[in-house]
C-alpha cells in the first residue's frame, strides 16, 4: 500500500508543497456529480496507481466549508481498514478541496442489479463478511456511518468491498447529546429511526446491513417505501408491528403513532420468502432486523454466527462476480 | 437364419442378426453419423482435463470431427480407419482408465441426486410439522387466554381449584409442544449439516460445474476461518459487567423513557468511555517518535 | 510496526493467517493525532524556532520595502520581531479568550477542546506574525464547532461577537484546514478522564463513590488547564487525564495506579483475569494517608508470593517496569501542564506583545507610530493626532482609523477585548 504523502507530516509552506502534491495526481475523466462535489478518475503518477478525485466545490456553502466535506475527511482520515475506501491524499487548489481516493468502479448496487449474474450463497456471504469487518471497524472507533445501503458499498477490482461515502457519519453521541434521527435512505432506515429517535445507536447501521443482506438474497429491495409513512408500513407488514411487548417503551418515541398491527412473520414464512436460505442464515437475518435495538446483534455478534462458519464457506473475493466493461 | 453374406452384388460383408439396429432417425446419414460418433468417441474418450490447455483441448476435439466427418462421408475410409485403431492400441491403458472415471463421475451425480432429493423431501416433512405445531401451540395460547379471561371473571366468585387444573393442563400441553418444536428445529439443522458434509464428500469433475462446496475445497491453501481475520482487541482492560455509578446520567437515562426505546444502553456509553481511558495509554511518544 | 498490525489484514475472507490480534494501543496509533500531531520535546522546539524564523524573514522583508505615505518612497523600517516565547504568550492570551467565547455560547467542553487544539496547531506551522491570533481564534472555535456536530451558522456566530462579519471569520478556514493538514479530529482527555472515573470505581470498590466524584470534578479543572499546554502534543489523552487527576489528588491516582498496574498483573497471570478485588488492600486503605505504610506490608507480602512462582517473576518485572514508566511518564506529563509556556500572560504583556504583532504584520504602520509619537509632543494640533492620542490608550493592538476596513477591525477588536 503506498505511504501517504503530503498527509504523514506538516511540511512546508503552502504554494510550493500544494504544488508538489497536486502534480503528482491528474485530473483525467469526470465521472460523476453530486451536490456538493465532482468525481474524475485520474492517476497517482508516481505509481501509476488509478486514483479517484473529489472535487469538493467550496463557495456554496454560505457557512463555509460543507458538513458533508468536513465529515468525509474528518473520519477517512482515521479510518484505515481493508474494507473501508482508503483517502490517499487531499490537496487545496484554487479555493477548491481535492479528496484523492482509491478508485473503486463498481458499487454492490450494480451487481445485484444486473441480472446476467447469478450470486451463489458463498458470494453472499463474502460480501456480508466484508461488510461486518469494516462496520466493526467503523463501530469500535465509536463512529456511527449512518447512511449504509448498497450504493455505498463499493467493489475494487480485486473483488474486495469497501464501506464508502461517510458523508452523514458521526461519532457515538453521550446521553446528554440530540442527534437528528433524519438520516440513512429511507429504505434501509431503521425502525427507530422512523420514530424520530434522537438517541440512537450503531444497531441503526446494523439494520441497514440486514436490509442489505436480504437485498442480496432477494436481488430486489426488501422494505421500498414510497415515503416515510408508507415505509412504516412497509418495514412492519414485512416484519411484525412493534408492541410494547416486543420493544420496551416504544410508545415513548416521539414520532410514534398507532399503525395497523401486524403480526411477525413466521420462520416458515421467511423460508418461504427466502428460498435459498439456510436455518443460520435465517438466524442472522432475523437477529440483524430485530424491531427493538437493543435486541438487535452487534457487529461482533453477527461476525460471530454460525452462518459464517457453516458451509458453503465464504468465496474468495478474487473469485467473486464481477461486472465486466461492455467497452473500452 | 444364421449369418450370410450380404445380397448386394459387390458387398462382401458378413452379416448378422445381432449387427442390426432399430433405426431411430429419418434421415438414414444422421443414423450413420450418430453411430459412428458413438464408437469414435467410446475410443477418443479423453476429456479436458487431460490436457494442459484449453488450445490442446480444442486441438483434439478437432481431430475427432475430422475424423467422424470423414468416416460418414466415405472419405479416405481407410487411412482413417487405421488412424483410430493405431490410437486405440497405444492408448488402450488410457482409454480404460477414462471410462472408470467417467462411469463413477456418473454414479457420483445419481447418487448426488438421491440425497438432495430425499433431503428435500425430510426437510419438507420436519417443516411441515413445525408448522404443525406452530399451528396448535397457538390454538393453545388462544385457549390459554381465554381461559386466563375467564379466571379474571371467576376470581371475583373464588371459585379457583378448577381453572388452576386446567391451567396446569394448558401448560403441560403448550410445554410438550414446544418441546416437540425445539427438537425438531434441531433436527432440520442437523439435517442440514449433514446434508453439506455429504455433499462435500462427493467430489466431481462434472464438466466444470461450479459448486460452492466444491469451490471451497479447491482454494488453497486450506487455512481455518477466522471471522475477524485477526483484526480483533480480545484482551479488555477494564471490567465489562461492574455496575458502574453515574448520578447525572443515571438520571437523564432514567428518567427518559426515550433512551430505552432508542437502543440507547448506559453500559455502552460506560464502555465507550472505558476504552478511551484506555486506548493510547501505552503510547510511549517520547520513546516511539 | 504497529500500525501495520492493522493495515496488515489485507485480503478479504480469512484465507490467510490471523494476526496476533490487535490491542488498544493499536488502535490509537492509526489515529492522526498520534501520526501526524504528536512530538518529542525537541521535534516540538524544533518547529517552532522554524516557524518563528520564517516569521521573521516574512516580516523583515515586508518592512525593508515599505511605502512611506509621507514621501511616497520605498524604505526600509524598524521592526521588531517576535520571540518564540512572545509568539506562544500571546497565542495563549487568545486560547483563554475563546474559552471564554465557547462558555458565552454554550458550546461543549469537546468544542472548546478542538478549537484550542486547532489554534495550537495553526501556530505549530505559520507564525503569529503572519495571522494575527485574534482572527485565527474566532476562525478556529467557528470550524470546531462545525467538526464536533454543534454547528452555528455563521450569521448567528459573527451577529454574538461584535461587528465580527461572516466573511472576516471565513476567510480563514481553509487555511486552517490546510494548515491542520486536513485532520480534523481531535481526541480529548475529556472522556478518558471520565473512563478513569468509572474504572476507579471497580478497581477500588470500597471507596466512596461521593469521594471519587469530587476528585474527579477537581481533576476536570486541571484538564482544562491541560488542553492549554503542550501536553496535547507530547502525551496521548489518557496519560493527560491522569497526570491531571494526580495533580488534583495525588493520594487518591497513586494508590489507584498500584492497584491497577501492578496488583493486577500480577493476578492476571495467575487467574486470568481482568480486574480483581482485593478485600484486605482496600480496608487498609480507605482514605487515611497512614494507609501507605499499611499497603507497602502488603505488596511486599505479595512480593514473596510471586517469587515462589519462578518464570513469572519475569512477565511480573516486566510489568513493574511498565508501571514505573507510566508514572515517569505521567510525572513528566504533569510538569508540562504547569510549564512556564503554557501560562497566562498579564494584560499589560499581552499589549506590548499586540503592538509588536500589529507592526509586524503591517510594518507600514510604523510611519504613523513615528507620526504619532512626534505628534504626542504638541497636542491638539490636528485631528489625527487627538485620534492617535485616544487610540495609544486602547492598545491591546494598534489602531489608526485613517488606515483601510482592516484596522476598524482592530478597534472594534480591542474595545471587545478590553471589556
Amino acid at each position: 500500500m503506498t505511504e501517504v504523502v503530503s498527509l504523514s507530516g506538516p511540511e512546508q509552506h503552502d504554494d510550493e508543497s500544494t504544488l508538489k502534491v497536486s502534480s503528482n495526481y491528474s485530473k483525467d475523466t469526470k465521472v460523476g456529480e453530486g451536490t456538493y462535489a465532482v468525481v474524475y478518475v485520474g492517476v497517482q503518477k508516481s505509481s501509476h496507481r488509478k486514483i479517484a478525485i473529489k472535487e469538493i466545490k467550496t463557495g456554496g456553502f454560505k457557512d463555509g466549508l460543507d458538513m458533508s466535506a468536513i465529515r468525509e475527511m474528518k473520519y477517512l482520515q482515521e479510518l484505515r481498514h481493508v474494507n473501508i475506501i482508503e483517502l490517499i491524499d487531499i490537496y487545496s487548489e484554487h479555493n477548491g478541496l481535492n479528496l484523492i481516493l482509491e478508485y473503486l468502479p463498481y458499487d454492490l448496487e450494480m451487481l445485484i442489479k444486473d441480472k446476467s449474474i447469478i450470486f451463489t450463497p458463498a458470494n453472499i456471504k463474502s460480501w456480508m463478511l466484508m461488510t461486518l469487518r469494516g462496520l466493526h471497524h467503523c463501530h469500535r472507533n465509536f463512529i456511527l456511518h449512518r447512511d449504509l445501503k448498497p450504493n455505498n458499498l463499493l467493489l475494487s477490482p480485486q473483488g474486495v468491498l469497501k464501506i464508502a461515502d461517510f458523508g452523514l457519519a458521526r461519532s457515538l453521541g453521550a446521553p446528554n447529546e440530540e442527534l437528528t434521527s433524519n438520516v440513512v435512505t429511507r429504505w434501509y432506515r431503521a425502525p427507530e429511526l422512523l420514530f424520530g429517535s434522537k438517541h440512537y445507536t450503531g444497531a441503526i447501521d446494523i439494520w441497514s446491513v440486514g436490509v442489505i443482506f436480504a437485498e442480496l438474497m432477494l436481488r430486489t429491495p426488501y422494505l421500498p417505501g414510497a415515503n416515510d409513512m408508507d415505509q412504516l408500513i412497509v418495514t412492519f407488514r414485512a416484519l411484525g408491528s412493534p408492541t410494547e411487548a416486543n420493544w420496551t417503551n416504544v410508545s415513548k418515541l416521539p414520532g410514534y403513532n398507532k399503525i395497523n398491527i401486524y403480526p411477525p412473520p413466521t420462520r416458515q414464512e421467511l423460508r418461504n420468502r427466502f428460498s435459498a436460505a439456510t436455518e443460520s442464515t435465517l438466524d442472522l437475518i432475523c437477529s440483524m432486523l430485530m424491531l427493538d435495538p437493543l435486541k438487535r446483534c452487534t457487529t461482533t455478534e453477527a461476525l460471530l454466527s454460525k452462518y459464517f462458519v457453516e458451509s458453503p464457506r465464504a468465496t474468495d473475493p478474487k473469485s467473486l462476480p464481477k461486472i465486466v466493461p461492455k467497452n473500452k | 437364419m444364421g449369418p450370410t453374406k450380404c445380397p448386394y452384388p459387390n458387398c462382401n460383408k458378413i452379416l448378422r442378426k445381432n449387427k442390426f439396429k432399430k433405426q431411430i432417425f429419418d434421415d438414414l446419414n444422421i443414423e450413420k453419423e450418430c453411430d459412428i460418433r458413438k464408437k469414435i468417441l467410446e475410443i477418443y474418450n479423453k476429456q479436458e482435463s487431460n490436457f494442459k490447455n484449453l488450445n490442446e483441448y480444442n486441438k483434439y476435439l478437432e481431430e475427432i470431427e475430422t475424423i467422424i466427418f470423414n468416416l460418414s462421408h466415405d472419405i479416405d475410409i481407410e487411412e482413417t480407419t487405421n488412424l483410430v485403431k493405431q490410437y486405440e492400441l497405444m492408448n488402450k491403458e488410457l482409454i480404460n482408465e477414462n471410462n472408470d472415471k467417467i462411469s463413477k463421475d456418473y454414479e457420483n451425480f445419481m447418487k448426488r441426486q438421491n440425497l438432495e432429493k430425499s433431503f428435500k423431501q425430510t426437510r419438507l416433512k420436519l417443516q411441515k410439522e413445525i408448522e404443525d405445531e406452530d399451528a396448535k401451540l397457538k390454538k393453545l395460547k388462544n385457549l390459554e387466554n381465554l381461559n386466563n379471561m375467564y379466571d379474571e371473571g371467576i376470581t371475583k366468585n373464588k371459585n379457583n381449584n378448577n381453572n388452576n387444573n386446567n391451567k396446569n393442563v394448558l401448560n403441560q400441553m403448550k410445554e410438550s409442544i414446544l418441546k416437540k418444536t425445539s427438537a425438531r428445529q434441531k433436527q432440520l439443522k442437523e439435517l442440514e449439516q449433514r446434508q453439506q458434509e455429504r455433499l462435500s464428500q462427493l467430489t466431481s469433475s462434472f464438466g466444470g460445474q461450479q459448486l460452492d462446496d466444491i469451490n471451497g475445497k479447491l482454494q488453497k491453501p486450506e487455512t481455518p476461518f477466522t471471522p475477524f481475520n485477526g483484526d480483533r482487541v480480545l484482551k479488555l482492560p477494564y471490567n465489562e459487567d461492574n455496575d458502574y455509578y453515574d448520578p447525572i446520567y443515571f438520571n437523564l437515562v432514567e428518567k427518559n423513557d426515550e433512551f430505552r426505546a432508542s437502543g440507547y444502553n448506559l453500559k455502552e456509553f460506560f464502555k465507550r468511555s472505558l476504552s478511551e481511558a484506555f486506548i493510547g495509554l501505552d503510547c510511549f511518544i517520547c520513546d516511539e517518535k | 510496526m504497529a500500525a501495520s498490525a492493522l493495515n496488515g489484514v489485507v485480503e478479504g475472507t480469512g484465507n490467510e493467517k490471523p494476526s496476533k490480534g490487535v490491542t488498544f494501543d493499536d488502535l490509537y496509533r492509526t489515529s492522526s493525532q498520534y501520526r501526524i500531531w504528536s512530538f518529542t520535546k525537541d521535534e516540538l522546539l524544533a518547529k517552532r524556532i522554524e516557524t518563528n524564523k520564517r516569521g521573521c524573514q516574512i516580516t523583515l522583508a515586508k518592512a525593508s520595502k515599505v511605502k512611506n505615505p509621507h514621501t511616497l518612497m520605498f524604505e526600509s523600517v524598524d521592526v521588531e520581531t517576535l520571540t518564540i516565547e512572545e509568539e506562544l504568550l500571546l497565542i495563549n492570551f487568545f486560547a483563554r479568550k475563546a474559552v471564554g467565547l465557547a462558555n458565552m455560547f454554550k458550546m461543549p467542553s469537546q468544542v472548546r477542546g478542538t478549537a484550542i487544539s486547532f489554534l495550537k496547531k495553526f501556530y505549530l506551522v505559520n507564525s503569529v506574525m503572519e495571522y494575527h491570533p485574534k482572527n485565527i481564534m474566532l476562525t478556529c472555535l467557528f470550524l470546531a464547532a462545525k467538526v464536533e456536530n454543534y454547528f452555528i451558522s455563521i450569521n448567528t456566530f459573527s451577529k454574538k461577537i461584535n461587528n465580527t462579519t461572516p466573511e472576516s471569520i471565513l476567510k480563514y478556514e481553509y487555511q486552517i484546514i490546510k494548515s491542520l493538514h486536513f485532520t480534523l479530529m481531535v481526541r480529548h482527555p475529556f472522556r478518558s478522564l471520565y473512563g478513569f472515573y468509572l474504572d476507579l470505581q471497580d478497581v477500588m470498590p470500597r471507596v466512596d463513590k461521593n469521594v471519587i466524584g469530587k476528585s474527579y470534578d477537581k481533576a476536570r479543572g486541571v484538564v482544562n488547564e491541560a488542553i492549554m499546554s503542550d501536553a496535547i502534543f507530547l502525551f496521548t489523552p489518557p496519560q493527560i487525564s491522569l497526570a491531571a487527576w494526580r495533580k488534583a489528588d495525588k493520594e487518591l491516582i497513586d494508590r489507584y495506579l498500584k492497584k491497577k498496574f501492578l496488583k493486577e498483573r500480577k493476578s492476571k497471570i495467575k487467574n486470568g483475569l481482568v480486574s480483581i478485588k482485593e478485600e484486605k488492600e482496600d480496608s487498609a486503605s480507605v482514605s487515611d494517608s497512614g494507609s501507605v505504610t499499611v499497603k507497602k506490608e502488603k505488596e511486599n507480602e505479595n512480593d514473596e508470593k510471586e517469587a515462589e512462582d519462578g518464570d513469572e517473576n519475569d512477565s511480573e518485572d516486566e510489568y513493574r517496569k511498565n508501571y514505573q514508566k507510566l508514572l515517569e511518564v505521567i510525572e513528566n506529563c504533569e510538569n508540562t501542564i504547569i510549564d512556564k509556556n503554557s501560562r497566562e500572560p498579564s494584560i499589560d504583556e499581552a499589549k506590548l506583545i499586540g503592538k509588536k504583532v500589529h507592526f509586524c504584520i503591517n510594518p507600514a504602520k510604523t510611519f504613523k507610530r513615528k507620526r504619532e509619537d512626534a505628534d504626542a509632543e504638541t497636542p491638539g494640533d490636528n485631528s489625527l493626532s487627538v485620534n492617535s492620542a485616544a487610540s495609544k490608550e486602547h492598545s491591546s493592538t494598534a489602531i489608526d482609523l485613517s488606515e483601510a476596513t482592516k484596522d476598524t477591525e482592530d478597534e472594534q477588536e480591542s474595545k471587545r477585548l478590553k471589556v
